[in-house]
């Protein structure tokens, strides 16, 4: 066995998929060969580096809880984690931004929820679809009007990307900042297929101290 | 009555979803964490996967090996769906407002690597997800190769040269002296 032979068969000696007799091979030439001997220690160093790669252990009662969620929660991980978003931390942000909530039911097209935000202030207001089956490749749309902006991408007023639109309850976290003292729409749109759904959002932008929801908080499960 | 009585005796003879499952969460989530990189999208991740499980729970007591099953969903899903929506041209501003509520005491932070393995994990997110997986799979979390071939669909000749081909890239990433002189002799000797 050369140099570039036990190079060769070092991920199977080390992984003991070799045959015996050429793990053997192996083991002569790295003996008598101060370089392979070294690679070999090397690989074996690397391969223990990786064995021993720290994991965190689960959070306590995270389990439970997610056994538990898993049989109420008929949400979007689709939607929610486009945003990068755990459904903890996304419930989380709901609730600190008090509840935003135009929940955009697709009873028809046309539905209009309503929304009131405050100039200059951030805001995460979530748009919940409700999906009588599973899209998948479906494509969502959403066209801000000029007085909101996403605080991210500000300037650009339509973002699209792909989705998979589960049966029930999809939720799409939006953080949105209010630029102008101005009424508007936010529109969104589904489309799968030959289908596309669009729903409309009201907006309004008021100097005030409050800003709220027009029909009220919605839980999405 | 009838009901109460009828759904322990059907609990008696059937595990729940909560039963079947729960031995399996703790190793769905680490593997999770392995791919995702962080407790809060490893949670997220697990999460949904048991959301997309639960109407299934009559097909699955129908399985023989559950455990290998569910690793294999978990890594479908992850694939299939949470790195498509990674490419939301949102990512990037809500992941600023997460920071808000981030939970310090994140068991993530508190890690401890050595040297190296910080080295090899920065060295694993610059890798293709077809390496950085199997090197995740074989390498760290020790399944072999015919489980793997299982669990990844795909043969094991093409799992051991992805695997060749994945350490040796591994090797290529990390800092030369980061093992120690015989990193430097990998690469020579590959040459000849």
């Amino acid at each position: 066995m050369n140099c570039k032979q036990f190079i060769g068969q070092l991920d199977d000696y080390v992984d003991g998929s070799l045959p015996p007799e050429e793990s053997r091979a192996v083991e002569i030439h790295s003996a008598g060969c101060d370089d392979c001997n070294q690679a070999l220690n090397a690989h074996r160093e690397l391969l223990a580096a990786l064995r021993g790669m720290p994991a965190p252990a689960m959070r306590p009662g995270f389990a439970a809880q997610a056994l538990l969620g898993a049989a109420r929660r008929r949400r979007s991980y689709g939607f929610a984690a486009g945003f990068g978003t755990a459904v903890a931390a996304g419930l989380a942000i709901w609730l600190v931004v008090g509840g935003l909530l135009p929940a955009t039911k697709p009873a028809g097209d046309g539905d209009i929820s309503k929304v009131v935000l405050r100039l200059d202030q951030e805001s995460t207001v979530n748009i919940a679809f409700f999906a009588p089956k599973q899209f998948e490749h479906a494509r969502l749309s959403i066209l801000l009007p000029e007085n909101l902006e996403i605080p991210s991408l500000p300037g650009q007023r339509e973002i699209a990307w792909d989705v998979t639109l589960q049966e029930g309850a999809n939720v799409v976290p939006l953080p949105l900042r209010a630029i102008k003292h101005a009424s508007g729409h936010i529109v969104a749109s589904i489309e799968s297929g030959n289908q596309k759904k669009v729903f409309e959002v009201q907006v309004q932008v008021l100097s005030g101290e409050q800003s709220r929801i027009g029909p009220g908080p919605r839980p999405v499960v | 009555m009838k009901i109460g009585l009828f759904s322990r005796f059907k609990s008696a003879a059937q595990p729940s979803f909560e039963e079947l499952l729960a031995p399996h969460v703790e190793q769905l989530y680490r593997l999770a964490f392995r791919y995702c990189g962080t407790q809060h999208d490893a949670e997220d991740l697990v999460q949904d996967l048991l959301v997309k499980l639960y109407p299934k729970h009559q097909e699955l007591l129908l399985l023989d090996k559950l455990g290998p099953w569910l690793v294999r969903s978990l890594y479908h899903l992850y694939i299939d769906a949470y790195r498509r929506q990674r490419r939301s041209p949102l990512e990037y501003g809500m992941d600023e407002s997460l920071e808000v509520s981030a939970d310090l005491d994140r068991p993530d932070y508190q890690l401890e690597y050595t040297e190296l393995q910080r080295e090899i994990q920065a060295a694993l997110d610059k890798m293709s997800e077809e390496h950085r997986i199997l090197l995740i799979m074989h390498d760290i979390e020790a399944y072999s190769l015919p489980e793997l071939e299982g669990i990844l669909e795909v043969p094991i000749g093409t799992l051991k040269s992805r695997l060749h081909r994945g350490r040796n890239r591994l090797k290529d990433l990390l800092k030369k002296g980061t093992i120690n002189e015989g990193q430097a002799l990998f690469i020579m000797q590959g040459a000849r």
